[in-house]
Order: C-alpha cells, then sequence, then structure tokens
C-alpha cells in the first residue's frame, strides 16, 4: 500500500468520524466520503482539504468550547490526513498536481486528458479562454471537473469536460462544490452507460 | 424503467421540439445537479435523444459551449408509449382491474 493509500483512508475514517459528530449535517461531506471510497483517495485530497479548510474557517468557536470539543478535534484530524494525502500524492510524483493528474494517473488517458487537466489547472492559457470568464468556477471545482472527466472512457473526455463545465459555470457559486463532487460520483455510472454502449455497438457489427 | 429516468423523459416530452442543456433539464425534472448526465448518455446511446454543441464560439464568449437535448422524432413515440406503460403498470399495482381495462 503507498502512503497515499493510507492518507486516503485515514482521511476517509476522520470524514467518517467528522460527520459521527452530528453537531451539523453536511452533504457535501457524504459525497466526499463516497467518492474518496470510489477512486481511493487518489486526486481528491485537494477537494477534501479546500473543504476543511473552508470549515475550520468559519468556526465561530474555540477548541475548548462545552459540547463541541469532539467535532473541533475532529476537523482538525481530518484537516491533518487531508495535508497528509497531498503531501503523499506530491510525492509520489514528485510534480505538481497536473503532473500528477498527467504522468500518473492519467497516463492512460492520452493528449487529450493532459490538455483538459493542464487547462483546468491553469498552467497554460486555454484555448476556450474559460478562465477570463468571471464566472468561471473556481480551482477547486475546476479539478473535480477534471476527475470526472478522467474517469470516462478516452473518446469521452473532451465532450463531457466542457459539458461539465457548461453546467457548472450556471450552478450558484455556493452550490459548486456539492455539484461538482456529484459529477465525480456520477461519473462511474456515466463510464458504465457509455462503455455499454460502445460494447453494444461492437455486437451488432 | 428508474423514477429519474421517468422524470427526465416527462420534461423532455413537454415540449419535444425544445432543446434544453442538462442542467435546464434536471432543475425541471427535480433531481440533484450533477446527476443527469448517466440518463442522458443511456437515452441517447438508446436513439431516444439527440444532442447537438450551443453554436457559439467559447473564445468569443469567454465561456464553454453548452451540450443541448432534445428527443428524437423516434424518441418521441418511444417515450410516450414508455411512461404510458409505465403509468398503466403503477395504476394495476394499486388498482389490478384498471390496468387492463377489465372490472
Amino acid at each position: 500500500m503507498t502512503s497515499a493509500s493510507r492518507s486516503a483512508r485515514r482521511l476517509t475514517r476522520a470524514l467518517a468520524e467528522l460527520k459521527n459528530q452530528k453537531q451539523w449535517i453536511y452533504p457535501e461531506l457524504d459525497y466526499l466520503q463516497e467518492t474518496l471510497t470510489r477512486v481511493d483517495g487518489f486526486m481528491l485530497a485537494s477537494a477534501a482539504a479546500s473543504y476543511i479548510d473552508n470549515e475550520i474557517e468559519k468556526l465561530t468557536f474555540g477548541p475548548n468550547e462545552p459540547g463541541l470539543v469532539g467535532y473541533w478535534q475532529a476537523l482538525q484530524r481530518a484537516r491533518v490526513h487531508a495535508q497528509a494525502l497531498e503531501a503523499a500524492l506530491v510525492a509520489d510524483s514528485k510534480t505538481s498536481f497536473t503532473g500528477e493528474l498527467t504522468a500518473k494517473h492519467m497516463s492512460s488517458g492520452g493528449a487529450e486528458v493532459a490538455m483538459v487537466s493542464a487547462e483546468l489547472s491553469g498552467d497554460r492559457p486555454s484555448p476556450l479562454a474559460w478562465r477570463a470568464d468571471p464566472a468561471a468556477p473556481g480551482p477547486t471545482c475546476q479539478r473535480l471537473v477534471a476527475l470526472a472527466a478522467h474517469v470516462l472512457p478516452e473518446g469521452h473526455r473532451l465532450r463531457y469536460a466542457e459539458e461539465f463545465r457548461a453546467d457548472l459555470r450556471e450552478v450558484p457559486r455556493r452550490e459548486r462544490f456539492g455539484h461538482a463532487l456529484r459529477l465525480v460520483a456520477c461519473a462511474w455510472e456515466l463510464r458504465r452507460s457509455l462503455t455499454l454502449s460502445a460494447a453494444r455497438a461492437e455486437e451488432h457489427r | 424503467m428508474t423514477l429519474p429516468t421517468q422524470l427526465v423523459l416527462r420534461v423532455l416530452l413537454d415540449d419535444p421540439s425544445q432543446e434544453r442543456y442538462g442542467l435546464e433539464i434536471s432543475s425541471a425534472a427535480g433531481l440533484a445537479s450533477g446527476t443527469i448526465h448517466p440518463i442522458l448518455a443511456r437515452l441517447e446511446n438508446l436513439g431516444w435523444l439527440e444532442s447537438r454543441w450551443e453554436e457559439v464560439d467559447p473564445k468569443t464568449e469567454g465561456r464553454p459551449r453548452r451540450r443541448y437535448y432534445r428527443l428524437s422524432p423516434d424518441g418521441v413515440a418511444l417515450a410516450g408509449a414508455a411512461l404510458a406503460r409505465t403509468s398503466a403498470t403503477a395504476l394495476g399495482r394499486l388498482r389490478p382491474g384498471l390496468a387492463g381495462g377489465a372490472s
């Protein structure tokens, strides 16, 4: 098991623990946890870390607040594991997030996915100029869209990456993270649909 | 046929000539955003749906193109028949005499 896998499992457990605190209900946590489980944690560390950091920023109480000590500690633990996962992924690939997407986890994806992930990460000017769009989603959502597209069969990635981005852009800002996570969570089902249809087409030839 | 698929088909059958994009369909069908694409892909693979890119230049517009969907001519007939069958089956389960028309 790689250190990234270990960190991913720890983060998954930390998120479960966070949810069990039952202080509040975060629908996003369900998606995050489900998605982490499905992809064995790869590439969502950044999304998890951003999400947890946002939650910590929003806290209006300290570590010793009566009744909230467990939640506060669970949030801190989740942050530690999310950061550890990010560090492990970088150490594994010795590259930036974009490099990691293209060089390691997307190695079978080919040039088109490299283009999409580089574009989404902002490492080069976008051929679609969408980063100049003031309504464009933030980097975490962009990474999730890249991941959702990566899950799909190679010939469908560019189409769905653009379609996902067009839809995401029209979702209200505060709902975008949940929307992007749902895209990732549903990507496996979409992949199955696309793969089955390709197999049927092959049978009919 | 699953309930989400039925909801999507009902939205598309409301006005079969109208083209809609994924987010628009999921909102109209009352589905959670981000969950519509597997359903659309299945219907498109069956030939019930047609899709095309929005005719804009993303560079000029500064945003990605939408993908528009609408029922194909065959899809209109097939979706209508499938929904009618589903309704009849559901009604039959509730009141067995009504589904087949016999008392």
